[in-house]
């Protein structure tokens, strides 16, 4: 965690059921410091389905019971196409919201 | 006299080199009693010989006898020691004992007189088998002429005691050390079968089809037969029976068909089961077999079995009596032993926790087949101007059969009979609350259509629905994507809403075109987007719906992908069923591995 409170979690390989408790665990593990501001990054996952959204879906009501603020990165590739097809692009501060190297 | 001396000398050093030379060839005692007998008796000229193995701390048993006639002989096959003969004196103070002629057996030993005296025999020399201090029998030299036994005889024939006891001493070790290796590799393979029944007990198969393979694997290793017979209700079943032979088994079969094994008969598999108490018959007598026949011609077939030694050990867990594993011992002659028994009681018990286990297993395979039919339509409506089809798949990993999709999809009927609606949806997760969801998805859907609402407000109540039921649980939501159509003489109007569900595809004659409908997933959110977009559907036109299971399908090209689901929709040819068919085929082709997510495909066709 950085002296601004943020920790941020890079999560890779692939995300789905069989890898979910893994990845949850991770999120867990830095929930345990209490950031102010936790950050899930998705963009690196050669694989996610929808259990990534169950896993930001499960942290950010995690954030909003205890006061905390999630972000999440998506980056370009499958992980924002899956979150676009689910309808929840606005249903979360996404850091990365703009294509890579436009303002 | 000094020269025939040395000539005697040199032929009984010859003697001792021969027989040191061939002892050391003779593995068993026995073959180590012949030898020293015989070759003794030729040497020393001796009448009659015999010899004898110690068995335990006060009896001998004969190992070889030579020049006795037999009716001699053979009370003293086995004898007990007992002070005051000369064998036994001789083994007791091990000693020698020499006797030279008939006047001093009747003097020396009257009671025995008339044995050691019998054939006509005069002098005996009885020696005893001694290494260190191990007490391993005697050896007595029998003649027909009075001996003196001169100091250099006894030497001679001292020294061929002690080869002789040395060469029992190393068979005695040799066949104690064959039976500990034997015993240690009897150990082995039990433990190797163990565990190969344990994996076979594991193995995703049927109670009745795994009972069967652990019977084939026990007549292969051992016994000759197997049986299994289980418990249910008031009833005991064999579910399974091996033998080598087939022929066997259907002899058997028939038999038991035309003599019904009596349920009452002691030890039989029937009572064992009932009773949790192991049978154990480690020697099968004629006196059983007719005692156990009902009549003549079946005492003639259960003969003709050859049933040597038999154990019937219960198949039981927790004091839950299951039913009973019966081996037995036939055409291979080999005896059941207590050793025998307790590994059969292992075996059973390893059997047993599996069998519940499985039961346990089939149980939960039952309720998540039923649950899972009362999630789907048995069969698609016959609707007229429609053609319809669809597929699922449950996934295919360790816990296949045991899996409740979270796939659903439908086709209602709506408030007139040109009107339907059809519904696909994925609900996140497995297991009995994604199930309890899926049904509500299912019902809610239904009702509202039944209701005469559009789909975008069906999927907006569905959406309430859903909070109502998981309180907005994060980890419980679905994608739907849900169409009502009207029939036109030319086809079909289609309205449809997606609530973040992937684009049902238009399939029009080898193009392929995905419905845009942007929504929101349903379940977590209070306020949902769902739109609504139209697209009509003219003859042999139509709507190919699909869970991300397709697209997400792993082969080792990586994934299924939407690319490939399109293509193989542009070459498809044929109706709805055809393409649906394609498709799966398509999917079964490219999936390596397992299947991990369900699989759900509905595809509907304008047929005015």
């Amino acid at each position: 965690m950085t002296d601004d409170g943020t920790a941020e979690v890079v999560l890779t390989g692939e995300l789905d059921i069989t890898t979910y408790e893994d990845a949850e665990k991770q999120v867990t593990d830095a929930e345990q410091a209490a950031p102010a501001l936790l950050i899930i990054d998705l963009a690196g996952l050669q694989f996610v389905d929808s259990t990534g959204v169950r896993l930001i879906l499960s942290a950010e009501q995690r954030a909003r019971e205890q006061g905390r603020q999630l972000a999440i990165r998506l980056g370009h590739g499958l992980a924002r196409r899956v979150f676009a097809a689910l309808g929840l692009l606005d249903k979360f501060d996404v850091l990365d919201a703009q294509p890579s190297g436009q303002p | 006299m000094i020269e025939a001396d040395a000539a005697w000398h040199r032929s009984h050093v010859a003697a001792l080199q021969r027989l040191a030379g061939e002892l050391l060839r003779a593995a068993s005692p026995t073959a180590i009693g012949e030898l020293v007998v015989t070759t003794a008796a030729d040497i020393l000229g001796a009448d009659g010989a015999t010899i004898y193995s110690r068995t335990d701390t006060d009896t001998m048993q004969v190992l070889h006898v030579t020049g006795w006639p037999e009716k001699v002989a053979s009370p003293y096959r086995r004898l007990r020691l007992q002070r005051g003969r000369p064998l036994s004196d001789a083994v007791l103070d091990r000693r020698p004992v020499w006797i030279e002629d008939a006047r001093q057996w009747r003097a020396r030993y009257p009671d025995m007189a008339p044995v050691g005296t019998a054939a006509h025999m005069q002098a005996s020399a009885c020696l005893p088998l001694c290494v260190d201090d191990r007490d391993l029998g005697a050896v007595v030299f029998s003649f027909r002429a009075p001996r003196a036994f001169p100091a250099d005889e006894r030497e001679f024939l001292l020294t061929v005691t002690a080869l002789c006891a040395q060469g029992l001493d190393r068979a005695r070790l040799l066949v104690a050390e064959r039976a500990a290796r034997e015993a240690a590799e009897r150990q082995r393979d039990r433990m190797t079968f163990l565990s190969h029944t344990t994996r076979l007990m594991e193995a995703p198969l049927s109670v009745e089809d795994r009972l069967q393979r652990l019977a084939d694997l026990a007549v292969s290793e051992i016994a000759d037969w197997c049986a299994v017979h289980l418990l249910r209700g008031n009833r005991v079943d064999q579910v399974a029976v091996a033998h080598s032979d087939p022929a066997k088994v259907a002899f058997v079969a028939q038999l038991e068909q035309r003599y019904p094994p009596d349920p009452d008969a002691a030890g039989g598999a029937i009572q064992v089961s009932r009773t949790g108490e192991p049978a154990f018959v480690p020697e099968i007598t004629d006196e059983l077999l007719i005692a156990a026949a009902v009549d003549d011609e079946h005492l003639a077939l259960i003969r003709s079995i050859g049933m040597r030694s038999a154990l019937v050990v219960p198949l039981a867990v927790r004091g839950r009596k299951l039913g009973a594993l019966t081996l037995v011992q036939a055409e291979s002659e080999r005896r059941f032993d207590r050793i025998d028994l307790a590994f059969a009681q292992q075996l059973a018990a390893t059997a047993a926790v599996a069998l519940d286990n499985a039961r346990l297993y089939e149980q939960q395979w039952h309720t998540a087949r039923t649950l899972q039919a009362a999630l789907l339509p048995a069969r698609l409506p016959d609707v007229p101007g429609l053609r319809l089809a669809a597929h699922y798949r449950a996934p295919t990993d360790v816990q296949a059969g045991m899996h409740v999709g979270g796939d659903l999809y439908d086709i209602i009927p709506a408030t007139a009979p040109d009107r339907w609606g059809f519904v696909i949806a994925d609900v996140c997760g497995k297991g009995a609350e994604a199930a309890a969801l899926t049904a509500l998805i299912r019902h809610t859907v239904r009702a509202e259509i039944s209701h005469g609402l559009g789909p975008a407000e069906v999927l907006t109540r569905l959406n309430a629905a859903m909070l109502r039921q998981t309180g907005g649980s994060p980890g419980r939501f679905a994608t739907v994507a849900h169409g009502q159509l009207t029939l036109t003489p030319t086809g079909a109007t289609v309205r449809l809403a997606n609530a973040g569900h992937p684009p049902p595809l238009l399939l029009r004659h080898g193009d392929v075109a995905p419905v845009e409908a942007p929504g929101t997933l349903l379940g977590v959110y209070p306020d949902v987007a769902v739109t609504e977009v139209s697209c009509t559907l003219h003859r042999n036109e139509m709507v190919v719906l699909y869970t991300d299971g397709v697209t997400e399908a792993r082969g080792t090209d990586g994934f299924y992908g939407p690319d490939r689901l399109e293509k193989v929709l542009q070459t498809a040819n044929g109706g709805a069923e055809a393409v649906a068919d394609r498709l799966l085929a398509d999917l079964d082709a490219f999936h390596s591995g397992v299947q991990r997510d369900d699989i759900a495909i509905l595809v509907v066709e304008a047929t005015p």
